[in-house]
């Protein structure tokens, strides 16, 4: 008896020093920062100096705030816009480059490439590209005789850029996956199907996009998250503008953190973030992973 | 697809201040090394070598210091016996849900509370994708034949030895993928560096790149060789190592 | 994989290593942005006072500041000045941390425009007593320079220099179109239209991909624009501290703004580009800052004159902003007092830093012959009377931040000017009454 339990204490200290590292940093740096932040938004007052409990003044003020709504909505509307696009042109490019014909590794790395790039260098890159009058587009379309397209002038064009530009970087990340996933199809099924004389759009649709059912929910969860996320591309190219038409949340909350230091109503906002996504994440981990 | 990242590094090669978007002047000689002379020599607001050198050293820091760590909790979590298991693994995974952005706030408060402002503590322990490295390894260590740790248990190694002489050396492959992932993240980190780096010798390369463009714009030729320049170990690295890299992301998605 | 394991461990020593020597080194980097003059080295007993001298100087400005951080250096051997440059973008986050979290410099630089957003940190010094102690001379100042640097009466920062936004044109292209006086001046009738007729007159007769006019329509260009067009009607955009946008002046400038855009007379959709379209002759005039006139002097085939910005209205008025020097709190008054020292000696010197295209604050500097020989720079030196500066609003950044996003959405169509006006006004009066 005393062996077991000195054995289930020597099991527990090490438990304790294989997690303890792991844990402080996790809990210091992740899981403490969200409840600081939590009682922070019922303080006012700018940074560094005197806070003064407010209650829920903050949340009040949000549910009335404008701002506050229009670059919710902004977010939601890129999400919604951009998520269908990246994930089916990640899974058109996957089976292009599955279909193994002449070249296609070629592709594969041309397709994914972009991802390696930094988020600065990708926004500095489509900046000089979409710029009115001295973008790369821009003069390319005067010296034709073409009337010049503004791609940051609209609020409709400042998300398409962003769209394009997120597209181009991102698309080649989904596409590895829909790979890996296509690539665990046995052959074998398909050999089957061929026997029993099934055509290409009948193999797709009953083997091949079934069997996909798990990697294109991860992709669809991944990108929305990440797109709730949203910030390098807009901070670097449309700069949150015209006016504010293409401001996300996170960018918001930067503005109200670091240019007006009102922590406690970006602590607030941040909070509203972390419970979106992480409502979102649950439903779509739900949802989506029913089997 | 391309079209971009060639146009770039055409760009690159053309003397400041020259009109890029013009085709004609773009193909057309001269082509010089100006620019990148001009990026590369440090003054008080640009730093391109410690820029990536903080870079590069955040992000193997942050690499190691993950895999690491994760990998002694996945150990601790998939294979010790101990009270309060399923509580620490669901905290874990809920942490999955937290966006680094949705802390920033007060994280930096807390940063600046410790006084780490512009420090590389500051870059290096907030942010690092711990949650996510402790799932993928621990389901490999989860899958590890039970036979294998049995009999190391019967030789009568410790759970420290086990961990190193059977653990670690057979999850190389599942941790270069992770590590991976986790570089590649650290190395674009933008908004948390901007933050907290706050004299231009603390930048990381996604921070410092913006800069080039100066405010007076148009000349593209200087930024495009500091982007040709910021991207070259990312693209080197690639081409190297395109299989790893995408089989790590292949195996992230096979979670 | 023992190979793998062994290059592994090996990869974990040498990163702490690294961050340990790092860490340590910091201070020792070879390219740190920091520089030291020639007055390190003195007679033992006199013990040199280092300063930390935080700029927000990105660009060729940059230059200039350290050069004369050099030249202050060399000439004296009391006082050791550290340039620390930083971008702008970056500056006043930074600058307010380290107000915060005491790890301040000895002296900086900030905008008499966000002094007041300084201020509740509790840590700028102020200035009265100091500066009998330092020598430093308030009258030697111009007067509306000064005054902006005081705050219920008090001094906290010592003027540099004033930079505001002014008229630059294309001297061929009006020429062209005949509309240049004998003396240089533009052929015009004083008011708002007679400005917009001189721009349909350019329209007719330069080339088509030449824009009459070229405004920042999507950045700060459009507030600092339409903020002078409304002092000039004698109305203003804070009254007694409060935001009062939504006033018929301010109706009556935003309608000229966007008629100019509307009109074809400047280019929609324009932000930063502005400059370099006027620096490559396809703009005939622009409004664009003080800090301009070293860029476009690069251009060699640039003919060019900078006036200051026109009296469109009943009275003349303009935006601008200056750079001042302020001094942290600390205990080291001996610090302290030798940083107002080196800020008098900034000023006294201001033809150096009028190169940058700002113009000097001290009368005397103004009348010198070393600032009149510089060329165009003289030419709009008398715009720093007409500056109106902004209110002393702790908040003041961010509200101007939010009635430009309205400005800007008027101009791209996005919203009619009344509308525009009116959410500008709303906007402003929550962020202040926060």
């Amino acid at each position: 008896m005393k062996l077991t339990r000195l054995r289930s204490y020597k099991t527990l200290m090490a438990a304790l020093i294989f997690l303890a590292p792991f844990m402080i940093l996790y809990v210091w740096f992740w899981i403490y920062p969200i409840f600081k932040g939590f009682i922070s938004s019922f303080n006012s007052g700018i940074f560094g100096g005197v806070q003064k409990f407010v209650g829920l003044d903050n949340y009040s003020f949000m549910i009335s705030d404008p701002k506050f709504w229009s670059s919710f909505g902004n977010t939601i509307y890129f999400i919604v816009i951009s998520t269908p696009a990246i994930v089916v042109l990640g899974l058109i490019l996957a089976l292009l480059v599955n279909m193994k014909l002449k070249g296609t590794t070629i592709l594969r790395t041309v397709y994914f490439m972009p991802f390696m790039l930094s988020v600065s260098v990708m926004g500095s890159i489509w900046l000089f590209i979409l710029q009115s009058r001295t973008g790369l587009i821009s003069e390319i379309t005067r010296s034709l005789g073409m009337k010049e397209i503004s791609f940051l002038g609209s609020w409709e064009m400042g998300w398409m850029s962003i769209l394009i530009a997120t597209i181009w970087w991102t698309v080649g990340f989904n596409m590895i996956l829909f790979l890996a996933g296509l690539q665990e199809i046995p052959e074998d099924i398909y050999e089957a199907s061929d026997i029993d004389g099934a055509g290409g759009w009948k193999k797709f649709w009953y083997i091949t996009m079934p069997s996909l059912k798990g990697v294109t929910a991860l992709v669809i969860i991944l990108q929305s998250i990440s797109s709730f996320k949203l910030f390098g591309q807009t901070w670097l190219i449309t700069k949150g503008g015209p006016g504010t038409t293409t401001t996300p949340l996170v960018h918001y909350i930067y503005q109200i953190a670091f240019r007006q230091w009102d922590m406690g109503y970006a602590s607030a906002v941040s909070f509203v973030l972390f419970l979106t996504i992480a409502f979102i994440s649950l439903i779509q981990f739900k949802f989506l992973m029913k089997d | 697809m391309l079209l971009p990242l060639v146009w770039m590094v055409l760009s690159a090669f053309k003397e400041p201040g020259s009109t890029v978007t013009v085709v004609k002047n773009l193909i057309a000689p001269p082509f010089t090394l100006e620019s990148f002379a001009r990026v590369l020599k440090p003054d008080g607001t640009a730093m391109m070598w410690r820029w990536t050198l903080n870079s590069v050293l955040v992000g193997i820091v942050q690499t190691a210091i993950t895999i690491v760590l994760s990998s002694w909790a996945a150990y601790a979590v998939s294979r010790i016996p101990f009270k309060g298991k399923t509580f620490v693994f669901a905290l874990i995974l809920a942490g999955m849900m937290v966006p680094m952005e949705s802390i920033v706030v007060p994280l930096f408060e807390m940063i600046a509370d410790l006084g780490w402002v512009n420090s590389y503590n500051a870059l290096i322990w907030p942010g690092m994708m711990l949650p996510l490295a402790f799932l993928i390894l621990k389901q490999f260590i989860d899958q590890l034949p039970n036979e294998l740790l049995e009999a190391a248990r019967i030789d009568g190694a410790g759970t420290f030895r086990i961990w190193w002489s059977i653990i670690w050396p057979l999850s190389t492959s599942s941790m270069a993928a992770v590590g991976i992932f986790i570089f590649i993240s650290s190395w674009n980190n933008l908004l948390w560096p901007m933050l907290v780096a706050q004299e231009t010798s603390m930048m990381t390369l996604p921070v410092g790149i913006p800069t080039f463009q100066s405010t007076f714009a148009t000349d593209l030729a200087v930024p495009m060789a500091s982007n040709v320049l910021a991207s070259l170990p990312a693209l080197i690295v690639f081409l190297l190592f395109q299989r790893n890299i995408i089989k790590g992301i292949s195996m992230t998605g096979i979670k | 994989m023992r190979k793998y394991n062994k290059t592994v461990a090996l990869l974990l020593v040498l990163c702490l290593t690294l961050v340990a020597c790092s860490s340590g080194n910091t201070g020792n980097k070879k390219n740190e942005s920091t520089s030291n003059g020639g007055g390190g080295s003195t007679n033992s007993g006199t013990k040199v006072v280092d300063l930390n001298f935080w700029v927000p100087f990105s660009g060729t400005d940059g230059e200039y500041m350290e050069n004369m951080v050099k030249a202050y250096n060399e000439s004296q051997s009391e006082v050791n000045v550290k340039f620390m440059n930083s971008n702008w973008d970056n500056y006043y986050p930074k600058l307010q941390t380290a107000l915060v979290s005491n790890s301040a410099p000895d002296v900086a630089v900030a905008h008499v425009s966000k002094l007041a957003s300084l201020m509740p940190t509790e840590k700028v010094a102020v200035l009265d007593d100091l500066a009998t102690e330092a020598g430093l001379d308030w009258s030697t100042f111009s007067e509306n320079q000064l005054q902006a640097t005081v705050i219920d009466g008090k001094h906290y920062a010592v003027p540099l220099d004033t930079h505001a936004v002014i008229m630059y044109f294309n001297k061929k292209h009006l020429n062209d179109a005949g509309l240049l006086n004998e003396d240089g001046t533009i052929k015009m009738e004083q008011t708002a239209e007679g400005f917009t007729e001189v721009l349909r007159a350019l329209k007719k007769t330069i080339p088509a991909d030449v824009s009459p006019l070229i405004i920042g329509s999507n950045n700060v260009f459009t507030y600092w624009i339409w903020y002078a067009l409304v002092n000039q009607q004698g109305g203003s955009v804070f009254t007694d501290g409060q935001p009062t946008i939504n006033t018929p002046e301010a109706k009556v400038a935003m309608e000229l703004i966007k008629s100019w855009i509307d009109e074809g007379l400047a280019l929609p959709d324009i932000g930063d580009q502005s400059y370099d379209i006027f620096k490559t002759g396809n703009a005939a005039v622009t409004f664009s800052g003080v800090w301009a006139t070293g860029n476009f002097e690069t251009n060699k085939d640039l003919d060019f004159a900078a006036v200051p910005f026109p009296q469109l209205f009943a009275q003349p008025a303009a935006w601008g902003d200056s750079h001042t020097v302020f001094v942290p709190t600390q205990d080291n008054k001996e610090k302290q007092v030798a940083a107002l020292k080196f800020a008098d000696w900034l000023a006294s010197n201001g033809h150096m830093w009028a190169v940058a295209g700002h113009v000097p604050v001290k009368t005397a500097v103004l009348e010198s012959e070393d600032y009149t020989s510089l060329p165009y720079r003289s030419s709009y030196a008398d715009v720093i009377n007409d500056v109106v500066y902004g209110p002393k609003l702790q908040n003041l950044g961010s509200i101007e931040d939010t009635i430009l996003e309205s400005l800007v959405e008027i101009n791209y169509g996005m919203s009619s000017v009344e509308d525009g006006l009116a959410k500008a006004q709303k906007n402003a009066e929550t962020i202040l009454n926060k």
